[in-house]
C-alpha cells in the first residue's frame, strides 16, 4: 500500500478524527455526573466558608459529603430577589443552580440568588457576586449580617490572575479584611479598594486593594459595587421591615 | 537491567543534563516564564508536561509505520490535544483541587514546543519503549529548570516556598522587601540565562567557539 498516496492520507485522517471524537465524547459523558458534583459542591463550600462554617474541609475524608451535610444544616432558605426588590422563596439547590449561569441573571437581574443562613440561632445573608479581572472572569461571595450592611465574610475566587499578583485575592490573608466591614456609605452601596499598604486602616467601606494586581483590584471593586447594588432595594425594603418590627 | 540498555539509558538521561530541552534547545521557553512564578504551579506543570510527553512519545511511536509523512504534523497534534483534554477531563472528575489549581496551563500544555520537537524528532523513528523514556527523560529535564526558576522567583519575589512564609517577619521589620520584579516574566528569562550560563561552563562542548 502505498502511504504518501492521497487516498491513504484522507482515509487516515478521517478515520483518525472519528476514533478521537468518539473517545472524547465517551470521556465527557463517562465524567460528567462527578464533574458537576465537583462544581456545586465547591460553590456550597464557598458560600459556607464566606459565613465561616465549615472549617474541616480540606480534612474531610469525604469532602463533597462533609459540605453537603454543613450546607443542609446551615443554609435554610433561599430567594430570588428582582431589582426593584421584590423576592420570591425557591429551593436552595435551585439557587445552587442559578450560581451556574450568574453573568447572565446580573444582565437581566430579575431573579438573582439570595442565601440566608441559620447559625446559633443568628440570621445570615449569603449575596453571590461576579465580574472581570484582568484576565477573565472573577466571582465570589459576600456574607452579610441582618442588618444588611455587615460583612461576615467574603470569598473570592478567580479563573486565570496572574499568580502572585491578582490572584492574591482568593488567598485567605486578602480576604481576612473584610470581616466587619460595612458595604454602605451614607444609604447608598459603596466599597472601595485602597492603593497602598494600611491605607484602608479606619476606613470601614475600604480593604487594601492588592499589590501589582491594580487591575484586579478595580475588578473587584467593579463587581463588588455593582452586584451588592443590584440587591439594594432588596435590602433596603428588608431594613424598613425589621425596624418596623 | 535488561530494558535500560545503554541506548535507552541515554534517551532518559541525556535531556536532563547535556541536551537539555530548555538550556540547550531552548524550547519551551514560554511556559517556563508563565508558570514560574510559584513553586507549586511549576511543579504541577513539570509533572503534566512529562505524563504528556511521555504517553504522547508513546502512542505516536506505535503508530509511526503507518503515518502518513504529508500529515504527520496534524497527527501529532490531534494525539497530544487528544490526551491533554482526556487529562484535563480525568482531573475535573476525580482530583477536582489540582485541576483548579492548573486552570489555563492544561490547555498550554498542547503548546509546549518540547512535546512537538519530541515526537517529530523521536517518537518517529524509534521504537515505544525508549521513545518513552525519552519522554520521560525530557519532561524531568524540562521540570528540573521549572523548579530551579520556580525556587529563586517564589524566595525572592514573595519571601515563601510552596505558599509557605520563609523569610521571616524578622527581616521584613528590618526593611527587607520582596522583590515585585522577580515575579514578572522578564525576571525569569533572566534566571534562565544565569542558568544557560553555569551550564554552558560545565558543558564545555556546548560553548560556541
Amino acid at each position: 500500500m502505498n502511504k504518501n498516496s492521497n487516498s491513504y492520507t484522507v482515509i487516515y485522517a478521517a478515520v483518525m478524527v472519528i476514533v478521537v471524537a468518539v473517545l472524547l465524547a465517551l470521556a465527557a459523558t463517562a465524567l460528567k455526573e462527578p464533574q458537576q458534583a465537583n462544581i456545586r459542591s465547591e460553590k456550597m463550600g464557598a458560600i459556607l466558608k464566606s459565613l465561616g462554617q465549615a472549617k474541616d474541609m480540606e480534612t474531610a475524608s469525604d469532602k463533597n459529603e462533609y459540605i453537603k451535610e454543613e450546607f443542609q444544616k446551615y443554609i435554610t432558605k433561599a430567594y430570588s430577589v428582582s431589582e426593584d426588590g421584590n423576592q420570591s422563596e425557591m429551593t436552595t439547590s435551585e439557587a445552587v443552580a442559578a450560581l451556574g449561569k450568574l453573568p447572565q441573571i446580573f444582565a437581566e437581574k430579575k431573579a438573582m440568588p439570595l442565601f440566608e443562613a441559620e447559625i446559633n440561632g443568628e440570621k445570615a445573608y449569603v449575596v453571590p457576586v461576579t465580574g472581570a479581572g484582568l484576565w477573565g472572569k472573577i466571582w465570589g461571595y459576600v456574607a452579610l449580617k441582618p442588618d444588611f450592611e455587615t460583612i461576615i465574610g467574603v470569598v473570592l475566587d478567580h479563573a486565570g490572575e496572574t499568580p502572585g499578583l491578582g490572584a492574591e485575592i482568593a488567598t485567605d490573608k486578602f480576604q481576612a479584611q473584610f470581616p466587619g466591614k460595612k458595604i454602605y456609605k451614607e444609604g447608598s452601596v459603596f466599597f472601595d479598594l485602597l492603593k497602598g499598604k494600611g491605607s484602608s486602616e479606619g476606613n470601614e467601606n475600604a480593604v487594601d486593594a492588592v499589590t501589582g494586581g491594580t487591575m484586579t483590584s478595580a475588578g473587584v471593586k467593579k463587581m463588588l459595587n455593582n452586584c451588592l447594588s443590584a440587591y439594594s432595594a432588596f435590602f433596603n425594603k428588608a431594613k424598613t421591615e425589621s425596624s418596623n418590627q | 537491567m535488561a530494558f535500560l540498555s545503554k541506548k535507552n539509558k541515554e534517551a532518559l538521561t541525556s535531556p536532563i543534563g547535556a541536551n537539555n530541552p530548555i538550556l540547550v534547545q531552548i524550547l519551551g521557553i514560554c511556559s517556563t516564564l508563565a508558570v514560574t512564578a510559584k513553586l507549586k504551579p511549576a511543579f504541577v506543570m513539570a509533572l503534566s508536561v512529562m505524563v504528556v510527553t511521555a504517553v504522547a512519545n508513546l502512542v505516536i511511536s506505535l503508530m509511526r509505520k503507518g503515518i502518513p509523512s504529508r500529515i504527520r504534523i496534524i497527527v501529532q497534534l490531534v494525539v497530544v490535544a487528544a490526551l491533554v483534554i482526556l487529562v484535563d477531563q480525568i482531573l475535573k472528575a476525580f482530583v477536582y483541587d489540582v485541576s483548579k489549581s492548573l486552570s489555563v496551563f492544561v490547555g498550554l500544555i498542547i503548546t509546549n514546543c518540547i512535546i512537538m520537537g519530541r515526537l517529530e524528532a523521536f517518537a518517529l523513528g524509534n521504537k515505544p519503549m525508549p521513545s518513552f523514556l525519552d519522554g520521560i527523560g525530557n519532561g524531568l529535564g524540562y521540570g528540573m529548570i521549572l523548579i530551579i526558576v520556580g525556587f529563586f522567583r517564589e524566595l525572592l519575589g514573595s519571601g515563601q516556598l510552596w505558599g509557605y512564609q520563609v523569610i521571616p517577619q524578622w527581616c521584613y521589620d528590618h526593611g527587607y522587601s520582596n522583590n515585585g520584579l522577580i515575579i514578572l516574566p522578564p525576571m525569569a528569562l533572566i534566571i534562565v540565562g544565569i542558568i544557560i550560563w553555569v551550564h554552558r561552563s560545565k558543558n564545555t562542548s556546548l560553548q560556541e567557539k
